[in-house]
């Protein structure tokens, strides 16, 4: 397994507040996703790969190179996208985009392809800063696209995209990581993401709970199912809340806990029980819950689960 | 890299294009209203100087992508600008003081009270440059200074103020008249540079979304989309924004009412430390409204600069002294390594910091050789001021 980013023992602290602490993993060439509740240290993770943010500690190592010693040559290799949408509001759409291929030194025939896909060709003569919020963040995301590099670092490029842009950027991922590889950071787990997500890293206050492949992500829970939910009933809502049991919506809403209680809830109400759940309601479940993880190796952090009401 | 720094160029280009038009306008009023020949160099320093306030903007937001861009060697760039746009600058505003000394005291400007100004504002702008964001006007900067320079050989070679159009061109002018004629272009320049952050250099519709002025304004901005109403639509925020400029315009009369007499030199002084300041600390803000508090580090700096500084210029300044250029040049490059020094400290960590206290060192050594020990209490002032500043900002 061709490694392209080698964090060890990663640490950064912000005045008293500590943004990362220990940090240890080997992402793999492919599609990785940092997931992480608000505030866990992903977007300090991102920047630090990127050489925009000094660890205080640690080492990190993108592709073989030292990127404390040599931010530079990093930084060819990469195409960042932040967390904030950073675009030239007073430019055409057109104008950013040609300008973008210039100054990155991309192609132009990839260029509108990305728009095209992306849904930004009917806007090539609108102003960037007329456009809104969620077109701007589309533009930004697009943008972000365009060089050719070695690894896209993306910053909750999701957010504030609607459905069918986000099923667009799958795909272009999914094309991208063919030849280049993708860390992208992202606070919920997106739908379809785990169909071309080669590797999950989690973090929750700095630290690491989990870095591995979303496989083993799925099989750490062990007598946990869920009951999906075609219909919100509220009764129904009640009394598995009351169980302790947890309520994720991220794809549809559905009821995870330990396996006795949810097939109560299955045999009193009706459903299908399903004892294999998605990244998407593992994440909900071990986030709602407190991470309980003890002996930390390269690939499998989480050794043992227990629950703690 | 060269073409990297093309494209930028051509950016803020696009950036600026409705003021290239209002900036003609303007020149082509002002010629009219004053009857001489047009004015065409005021307008290309105007849009120099505007061209790398919009950039220390543009540096501000989008340093993080940028870094990325020009084969990586974006940060190369910035330094050699920053540098660059600081020295330039000075000399830029240099020239924005001989013109308001002769507006000001309608009196012929001796050569040595250039070379005066010239080498306080030198160090001075330095300062306050800090203060602005990432630089990267490389080629509006280099315009500039190619331009300051061809003004100063002339100035040097005629012992007088003077600006380079009437020169070559008109001959025997008035000197008064082209003094008032750059000054009233550089009020302009500095009005539009403060309200850059408003109006953002878009079509103006996009600008119009502040205040009752701003709303009346905007029915007659719907019937004429075009450069008169952009002028108008300044004027307005000007008025909107006077309070700002209030402690500016304040000072000077104070002082007077205090001391009973002020040289115009020291007005001069007075209001172009603190326009400069106010300027290059409003760019790269977002939105005036939100930093009212900066508003306020605003006065409170200028009345500080104007006790501290003024009170030694008074006395120091008397006299001609070659050696006083040779000091300013060392503390504008001490105060340069400090400024890009401090932006680095996060990268360059140790070396930075090093940078930083050795610079402060130096420039103390150099204040206590001049006995300059006020100035340098105003320096050290400014560094704090900039510093507490740009943190307020970053942190927001």
């Amino acid at each position: 397994m061709e490694e392209i980013v080698k964090c060890t023992k990663l640490s950064k602290k912000f005045k008293d507040k500590v943004a990362l602490s220990d940090v240890s993993c080997k992402i793999p060439k492919g599609l990785t996703v940092v997931l992480g509740p608000n505030g866990s240290g992903k977007t300090t993770l991102l920047r630090i790969m990127a050489g925009l943010t000094t660890p205080d500690s640690g080492n990190i190592r993108v592709k073989g190179i030292d990127v404390k010693k040599n931010p530079r040559k990093v930084r060819s290799l990469v195409s960042y996208l932040p967390q904030e949408t950073l675009i030239e509001e007073m430019l055409t759409v057109e104008e950013l985009l040609t300008f973008n291929v210039k100054l990155f030194g991309a192609s132009m025939e990839k260029a509108y392809r990305i728009f095209e896909r992306m849904g930004l060709s009917k806007e090539y003569s609108s102003i960037a800063g007329d456009l809104s919020g969620g077109m701007k963040r589309k533009l930004a995301v697009a943008l972000a696209l365009l060089p050719d590099r070695d690894i896209y670092l993306l910053d909750e490029p999701f957010e504030g995209l609607d459905s069918g842009s986000r099923i667009a950027l799958l795909d272009i991922l999914e094309e991208i990581t063919k030849s280049s590889s993708v860390i992208l950071v992202s606070h919920t787990v997106i739908s379809g993401i785990e169909n071309i997500a080669n590797y999950l890293v989690i973090l929750d206050s700095g630290r690491l709970i989990f870095a591995g492949k979303p496989e083993e992500f799925k099989r750490l829970l062990c007598d946990v199912s869920c009951l999906r939910l075609e219909n919100i009933d509220a009764t129904l809502l009640r009394e598995a809340m009351a169980l302790g049991v947890i309520v994720s919506p991220v794809e549809s809403i559905s009821l995870i806990g330990e396996t006795d209680i949810i097939e109560k809830l299955a045999s009193e109400y009706g459903g299908k029980v399903c004892n294999e759940l998605t990244i998407g309601e593992v994440y909900v479940y071990m986030l709602r819950r407190k991470w309980i993880y003890a002996d930390r190796t390269a690939n499998t952090v989480l050794n043992r689960y227990s629950v703690e009401n | 890299m060269i073409e990297c720094i093309i494209e930028q160029t051509k950016l803020h280009i696009k950036r600026i294009r409705p003021l290239i038009v209002s900036t003609i306008l303007f020149s082509i009023f002002m010629s009219w209203l004053l009857g001489v020949p047009l004015i065409i160099e005021p307008a290309i320093v105007f849009l120099c100087a505007y061209a790398t306030l919009s950039v220390v903007e543009v540096h501000g937001t989008n340093f993080k992508i940028r870094l990325f861009s020009c084969d990586s060697k974006y940060d190369i760039i910035y330094i050699i600008s920053f540098f660059l746009t600081t020295y330039m600058a000075a000399l830029f505003f240099i020239f924005t003081v001989t013109g308001f000394l002769e507006l000001l005291g309608i009196f012929s400007l001796p050569f040595r009270y250039t070379l005066q100004s010239l080498a306080i504002l030198f160090h001075f702008i330095s300062l306050t440059l800090i203060g602005a964001y990432y630089i990267s006007a490389f080629f509006p900067t280099l315009m500039m200074g190619l331009f300051t320079v061809i003004e100063m050989v002339i100035l040097i070679e005629r012992g007088a103020s003077g600006t380079f159009y009437t020169i070559i061109v008109t001959g025997d002018v008035p000197w008064i008249l082209v003094d008032i004629r750059v000054a009233l272009i550089m009020t302009f320049i500095s009005f539009s540079a403060v309200l850059y952050k408003v109006y953002h250099a878009v079509p103006i519709p996009y600008g119009l979304h502040l205040g009752l002025g701003s709303r009346i304004f905007r029915i007659f901005a719907r019937f004429d989309n075009s450069t008169v109403v952009l002028v108008g639509y300044y004027i307005l925020l000007v008025l909107r924004y006077f309070y700002m400029f209030l402690p500016i315009v304040l000072i000077p009369i104070i002082y007077y009412r205090l001391s009973g007499s002020i040289e115009k030199i020291n007005v001069s002084y007075i209001l172009f430390a603190s326009i400069t300041t106010f300027l290059l600390f409003s760019v790269g803000l977002k939105d005036f409204e939100r930093y009212r508090m900066l508003g306020i580090g605003h006065i409170i700096f200028s009345i500080t600069i104007f006790v501290v500084i003024l009170a030694f210029l008074n006395g120091i300044l008397t006299s001609l002294d070659p050696k006083l250029f040779v000091f300013a040049c060392l503390s504008a490059i001490s105060t340069s390594m400090i400024a890009v020094a401090y932006r680095l400290r996060k990268s360059a960590g140790l070396i930075s910091k090093i940078v930083v206290v050795c610079g402060v060192i130096m420039l103390g050594i150099l204040y206590a050789v001049r006995a300059l020990w006020g100035l340098f209490l105003a320096w050290l002032f400014i560094m704090v001021y900039v510093i507490i500043s740009v943190r307020m900002v970053d942190s927001r």
